[in-house]
């Protein structure tokens, strides 16, 4: 139990340190001393919560928060195969990505790490989707959630014109859209017809948790 | 007629004198695309068609500065990336694929003149004729760590700042020699007045410890190329490292999004008169908020505050956040203007 307990710190903390490459070493360790990949995850979430918590503090920067993301995505990759879907622990389903005639794809990227780690399952569309793209892929997985992050002013139009083809499409009522994006604001999104805008990551998780009513 | 000319107009601000009234800049290049007709492929890269949006621009507006060019995207081709144009009027050059694909890629950066480089520098030399040179035609010089981010990619980049310092050293110290080369070139032209976009200054994404490593130094050096002009520094983001600039950059004008993030106008000033700085502060108006969704009264309502607010002594220039959109609309930019020769004349003292 004390062996236990020292992998899942040394988990937590290789988390913290945004160390992609021995999270490995020490995931495959968990396995094999038979510790249950939910438990693994739990030591993971935990390292990003510490993250997460100093970032918003101001207490780091977005390199600790990104190479925080790559290792849990690292030691992520072991564990995926060792669970079995049908005991998976999905609360949602989000599609996400950057608008058309937008690359800059850090932001949603960030924000999809961030809904991993509340449990949602997650499509990254990545950047510069045209609009249709988004609502095939909606319709597709039966999304709950649509993420649509604009970096620059000229491309936040385009978040307007995806909830326009939403509504066309019949099908605006079966998906919560929340939007984000260095220029966008609460009054965009309220212009827009969104449900939510996060500010950052942690605030688009807590934003679309409400939602859909999570805990 | 106006007593001063808009060249007048602006070097008097950024000579910390008082101007005829408060002049009216903005971060504007994807607009003139839209003032031409033209799709942005063929502004980007064509020099009389770029000349020709700007003037457009500004004669439709009477705005006091132009600045030729397609964003940074143009400036990063220079180093090797390939530009994405979207086949419209209105949408920013991105960058479609990145020159530094893997660490040992930063020392190769070498520069190349490209179309757009090119079309910009030609826009210049048209407009500057054209205006007589009583219009600021303002050059562009990017800080090395915010170009660094587009020829590499954001993400990228910043794991360097922890996996790979030292190639990335090596590619910052690239990039700055060239550019201060590009400032040269720039100066033997003519250009007196820089616009210089500082992005990556930004709590958001660096430490001040991160930033002093890899942003400072190098913006510092470039801005040493620059000390016989005028540069008006850029910095964004919703916490951008605003003190820092005030009190260590050699600027003669900061602007950053004072409408939309943790520092106003007010605080502008107020870090001014701490670290006794006589920095031109710009803006006033929220780039999106106020000038593309709001109406021309609410432009107004919100430039007179600004000028009420900072205008009073002089050095202030109105302008938005961040770049003016394509999409805003013309009534907007014209409120914008005018409030500014209604309201900002000096003395400005009487407005209540």
């Amino acid at each position: 139990m004390i062996k236990e307990n020292n992998i899942l710190e040394e988990l937590t903390r290789l988390i913290v340190d945004g160390d992609d490459e021995k999270i490995k070493e020490i995931t495959k360790k968990a396995l094999n001393t038979g510790i249950d990949p939910y438990i693994i995850i739990d030591a993971l979430n935990k390292g990003m919560k510490i993250v997460s918590k100093r970032y918003e503090d101001r207490d780091i920067a977005l390199p600790e928060l990104i190479l925080a993301g790559d290792a849990f995505q690292a030691s992520m990759d072991i564990i995926k195969p060792k669970i079995k879907r049908k005991s998976e622990k999905k609360v949602g389903r989000l599609v996400i990505g950057t608008v058309q005639y937008d690359i800059h794809t850090l932001g949603h990227e960030l924000v999809k790490t961030m809904m991993e780690v509340e449990g949602f399952e997650c499509w990254d569309m990545g950047g510069d989707v045209p609009d249709e793209k988004f609502i095939e892929k909606v319709k597709e997985v039966n999304a709950d959630i649509l993420g649509l992050s604009a970096l620059m002013t000229t491309s936040m139009p385009k978040q307007k014109d995806v909830i326009d083809a939403l509504k066309k499409e019949g099908i605006r009522d079966r998906v919560k859209v929340i939007v984000g994006g260095a220029p966008v604001s609460q009054e965009w999104a309220d212009k827009i017809g969104a449900d939510g805008y996060g500010k950052d990551a942690i605030e688009a998780t807590i934003v679309a948790k409400k939602l859909l009513k999570i805990e | 007629m106006e007593e001063m000319s808009s060249m007048e107009r602006v070097t008097a601000v950024l000579n910390h004198k008082i101007p005829d009234r408060v002049p009216v800049i903005f971060w504007a290049l994807t607009i003139g695309a839209r003032e031409a007709g033209i799709k942005m492929f063929e502004y980007s890269t064509d020099g009389k068609k770029m000349a020709e949006g700007q003037l457009n621009y500004l004669r439709r507006y009477g705005v006091d500065a132009v600045i030729p060019g397609s964003g940074i995207a143009e400036v990063a081709e220079m180093f090797g990336t390939k530009t994405k144009y979207y086949d419209t009027m209105y949408d920013t050059p991105a960058i479609g694929e990145t020159v530094v694909k893997k660490p040992d890629d930063w020392e190769k950066l070498e520069l190349s003149i490209t179309p757009g480089i090119s079309a910009s520098l030609e826009a210049t030399l048209i407009i500057r004729e054209e205006t007589n040179n009583e219009v600021p035609v303002m050059g562009t010089v990017v800080s090395p760590l915010t170009l660094a981010t587009w020829i590499r990619g954001m993400a990228e980049t910043i794991r360097d700042t922890r996996k790979n310092p030292d190639e990335l050293h090596k590619g910052l110290n690239i990039i700055t020699d060239i550019e201060r080369d590009m400032v040269d070139a720039q100066i033997s032209l003519g250009t007196e007045i820089f616009f210089m976009p500082i992005t990556r200054a930004s709590r958001d994404l660096f430490t001040d410890k991160q930033y002093k490593e890899f942003g400072i130094p190098y913006d510092l050096k470039v801005l040493e190329s620059l000390k016989s002009n005028y540069v008006i520094g850029h910095v964004c983001g919703n916490y951008p490292m605003l003190d820092t600039i005030i009190e260590r950059y050699p600027l003669s004008a900061v602007n950053w999004w004072d409408r939309g993030t943790k520092y106003s106008l007010k605080d502008g000033r107020d870090m001014k008169e701490r670290y006794n700085s006589k920095v031109v502060l710009v803006g006033g108006l929220d780039q999106n908020k106020t000038l593309i969704m709001g109406t021309p009264k609410d432009v107004e309502n919100e430039a007179r505050d600004a000028i009420e607010q900072v205008a009073i002594d002089g050095e202030f220039i109105l302008s938005g956040g961040c770049e003016l959109s394509a999409i805003t609309p013309p009534e907007n930019i014209l409120a914008a203007v005018e409030t500014a020769k209604r309201y900002g004349k000096y003395p400005i003292g009487w407005i209540v």
